[in-house]
Formats: C-alpha cells, structure tokens, sequence
C-alpha cells in the first residue's frame, strides 16, 4: 500500500471513527460530561498542547532568527505532531496528572477556563466545541474532500500531448543520478500557465504548452526541478508521518494553521532543491515571476470597494506568498548548519516540558 | 543569523515570559468565579463562599493528629466537593498530610496528592454503623502502612485516607457518623 492509500485510509477511518465516537459520546452525556470524559480531555488538551507548542515554536523561529525553510517546516511540525502523543504519555508515565493535587500545581488547567460560566452557560466550552466543529468542516472541505478528489483524477494525463527530455543538462543528470526517482515530464495543451507533480507509483510532472513556449530553457529547467522535488520530498518518511498524524487532529485549528504554514515552507525547500540541482537562482526568480506574478489589473476609477471577497484575499495571500519566495531566493542567504536540528530539537524539549504542567 | 549563545538567551527569556503569561492565565478564572476548587483558610471562609453548609467532620482524632485540618481545599462546581488534609503533628514528626478527609457528590472523585494508597493488600465491605462501607487495606509509596475506607452518606462520598492501621482508621470513620 502506498503512504498515499495509507493517508487516505487513516484520514476516512479517523475522522468517521471520531466524528461518531464524540457523537456518541455527545449524545449520552452533557457537554461538561464530555470534557471530563477520557476523549474529551485528549480533545481539550490536545488543542492546548498544539498551542503552546505553537507559541514555542514561534518564539524559537523570533529568537534564533530561523530563515532556512528546512528548518522552519520542521519546528511547525512540531506542533502538529507533539498533540497527538502528549495527552497519552504523559498519562501512561503519571496516571495522577487529571488529579486535583497536581491541576492545583499545574501552569496552565484547561478545566478552569471551560468551566466559567455567564449567565447560566460555559462560553469558553461552547465557544471551544464551535472552534473545534468549524475546523473540522475546514478540513473536511478545504483538505479531505480535495485529496480524495485529486486522488480519482490524478495518473490520467488524457491532454498531455508530448514527453520533454530535461535530463540532457548534464548538471541536472548528475544530481538526479543522487535522487530516489526521476519522474517523467509531460507537457499538456493549455493556454493556461500551469505545472504540476503527481506522486505515487506514476509519478510525474505536467508542464503547461504555453509556458514552455513562454520560460526560457533556464527558467524551464528550474521549474521542473522545483516539481521534481515536490516528487521526491512526497516519499520522504517525516513528512508522510506527518501528514498522516495531522488528518488525527483534524478538529484542532493549531494544528490547521501550523500544517499549512510547513505546507508553505514545503515551497521554499524546493525552491532550494532546484537553485542546488540547477545552480541558477536567477532563472528560478524569473520563472516564478512569469508563472504566478502578471501584472496587477489597476482598480476600477470610480467604484470604491469596501469589501474584498474571498477570492481576491486568497490571490493577495498567494501573491505575497510568491514574493515572499521570491526574495527569499534573492538574498541567497547561507544557512547555518548547526541549527539544522538544535532548534527542532529545543523546540520539541521545551513544549513536552511546559505542555506536561498544561492540563 | 543570530550567534547561537544569543538566541538561546533569547529562547529562553521567551518561555519564562510564556510560562508567566499561562501562569496569569491560570489565575484569571479565580477571579472570575468563586467556586472553582481553591484552597481556603478556615471552614467559615469556605462556607461563605460556597454555600457547603454539611462538611462531615470526625469527633475522634488518633494521636498525632487534631482538628482543625492543615488544609482545606474546596470546590462548588462542576460538583461540591471538600478535601481536609491533617499534617502529623508533635515533636520529631515531619510535616507532611498523614491523612484526609474528602468529600464529593461525585463518587469517582479523586483528588491524587502526596498520600496515596499505592498497593492494595485486602479490600472487604465493612458494615459503618447501617452503612456498608469499603475498606482497603494496603501501603503508601515508601512501603507504610495505609489504609482507606469509603462509604455513601446522603448525597455525597466521603473517604478517609490515612497512613494508620485500619482499626485505626475505622474508628476515625465510625466517629464521623451520626
């Protein structure tokens, strides 16, 4: 089984399993009885795991001035995965934790901010459950229904017309002879700027026709090193893991902004791949410019909008996401070697420590 | 890239400034709502606040320990709920809570802390005076003698949990009920 078939697998099956259980569990009990219950506690001190680990992780990328995108992704890994495994260690090492003795003692208890009350009702736990069903309708929506999509349409290049060679640069040959897989590369007839990777067993990458008449054989060669690192970066076993764990937490919303923003730093790690296989960050800049940065359309004279809708905030939100790639691989900083793991590392030490007195 | 002595520093700084501001946190609901499980100083303070008028008390107190309790601990909500903790008092005796007293409407309520029946040897009912009370015999952590007897009054649990013989402890439950 593929991981991919393996994440699918484990996103349905959890999210069926846990929607039903806390139904269930819902539905035989108040909503205070649920937060007392053993699941409703991993729920509760899950979400407030992830975000103090969040607030770490933050304040490490602020402390040590964290730019090296490897490194980045992997500190808001952190925590995406420490959540899922923090509530039942440390209840599997100190069963007296939930006691009232320690919660006296304890930095942070979960149970005193869900149990206010105003006006007859618990604002932060109702407030809390909405926060929690919103996010998973956000998943279900936004991530799930997507993938399984994606799933049934991908390895069917039906437009692809043509196979381009781009191992004919003898650079790009010796560093793919390093590489786990060299996907094929099709080009497909559109009028549309487009690349893109599909992983799996038939891996490969789609170039639009227009933008091969339109890049450069530079520009080109970058751009497909770029998806051929999506390619190969997909098999990597942290990352798998890591996609597998995040579809657990699907009704934490840390977790949500957290995957998201390692999703974007995903980018930036292939945009070095690419600059290190092809050895021109020029043609990489110019390529995405071309792809993703025509010009902006002036704002119409005289209508004064007030409001943005959805669509133009996620363009400004990818636009600013491809500048700030862009100068990221203008300044051509160097990174500093000996934070590659002491920062995932402190990271990970300081949220088990400080999320063990959270409960 | 920042020298790496600095940003630990830094790192640093910032947790204790994360750890103070969870502390704080922590704190406000205090405020807020009077009933969350709190210590108190004395049973009067804790009437007041919480309205818990019947606090079963014991009338027989073994050497070593007298009333009023060391430490109060007292909740009103998600249920009320009491907790006495009774230090061994006299010369040469450390001052650690040697038994308590806790009493909660819920019966799984267990408030953990320093005096645990660690291993359970025996565990028998045991008719308290028309109650049919459980009692476990056993050791604490560092392998003294301990014992707890359990037992349904009204509308609440109460249990007695003391590093004493279960004679001991017996009579200590028997002289709390009426």
């Amino acid at each position: 089984m593929t991981p991919y078939i393996c994440f699918l697998a484990i996103v349905s099956g959890s999210f069926a399993f846990l929607h039903a259980s806390l139904w269930n569990t819902l539905g035989a009990m108040s909503l205070s009885g649920f937060f007392h219950s053993y699941p409703g506690l991993y729920v509760t001190q899950a979400f407030f795991h992830s975000l103090v680990a969040s607030i770490v992780a933050e304040i490490a990328i602020k402390a040590w001035d964290v730019r090296d995108p490897a490194v980045r992704q992997r500190v808001f890994l952190v925590p995406v995965v420490a959540p899922v495994f923090l509530f039942p260690l440390f209840q599997l090492f100190r069963p007296e934790r939930g006691s009232t003795y320690f919660r006296l003692g304890t930095i942070f208890e979960s149970r005193r901010w869900l149990e206010l009350e105003m006006l007859g009702t618990h604002p932060v736990m109702g407030g809390l459950v909405l926060v929690f069903a919103i996010t998973s309708l956000v998943f279900l929506f936004q991530e799930l229904i997507p993938i399984l999509r994606h799933s049934f349409e991908s390895g069917k290049p039906e437009k692809a017309v043509g196979k381009i060679d781009c191992l004919e640069d003898p650079a790009i040959r010796t560093a793919m002879e390093t590489l786990p897989l060299v996907p094929a590369v099709f080009v497909v007839e559109d009028d549309d700027f487009l690349i893109y990777s599909t992983t799996g067993k038939s891996a490969a990458v789609y170039v639009s026709s227009s933008l091969v008449s339109t890049l450069t054989e530079g520009e080109l060669r970058s751009a497909v090193a770029h998806e051929i690192s999506h390619v190969v970066r997909s098999r990597h076993p942290m990352l798998v893991a890591a996609y597998l764990l995040r579809a657990l937490m699907f009704f934490n919303p840390v977790v949500l902004m957290e995957f998201r923003r390692a999703a974007q730093e995903e980018e930036k790690v292939c945009d070095e791949f690419a600059v290190s296989v092809t050895r021109n960050r020029r043609a990489l800049v110019q390529a995405l410019r071309k792809l993703y940065l025509p010009p902006e359309e002036p704002p119409p004279p005289h209508g004064r909008k007030t409001r943005k809708t959805a669509k133009e905030i996620e363009e400004r939100s990818h636009r600013l996401n491809i500048e700030s790639r862009i100068s990221r691989l203008e300044s051509g900083e160097d990174h500093d070697p000996g934070i590659r793991w002491l920062v995932p590392a402190a990271v990970t030490v300081a949220a088990v420590l400080i999320n063990y007195f959270i409960v | 890239m920042r020298s790496k002595a600095f940003g630990s520093l830094a790192f640093a700084a910032g947790l204790v400034i994360l750890v103070i501001a969870l502390k704080a946190l922590n704190w406000f609901p205090l405020i807020a709502q009077k009933d969350l499980m709190r210590r108190y100083g004395d049973f009067e303070e804790m009437r007041t606040a919480l309205g818990i008028r019947q606090v079963f008390i014991p009338s027989y107190f073994p050497e070593d320990f007298r009333w009023p309790p060391t430490g109060i601990l007292a909740q009103g909500k998600p249920y009320p709920a009491v907790i006495m903790e009774f230090e061994r008092s006299g010369e040469g005796k450390t001052r650690e809570v040697g038994m308590m007293i806790y009493q909660a409407a819920e019966d799984d309520f267990s408030p953990g802390g320093t005096l645990v029946l660690s291993r359970i040897r025996e565990k028998a009912t045991y008719p308290l005076k028309g109650r049919s009370a459980i009692l476990e015999v056993g050791s604490g952590v560092k392998g003294e003698p301990c014992s707890r007897i359990s037992w349904r009054e009204k509308d609440v649990r109460i249990t007695v949990l003391a590093r004493l013989t279960p004679f001991e402890l017996m009579k200590v439950a028997e002289s709390m009920v009426r």
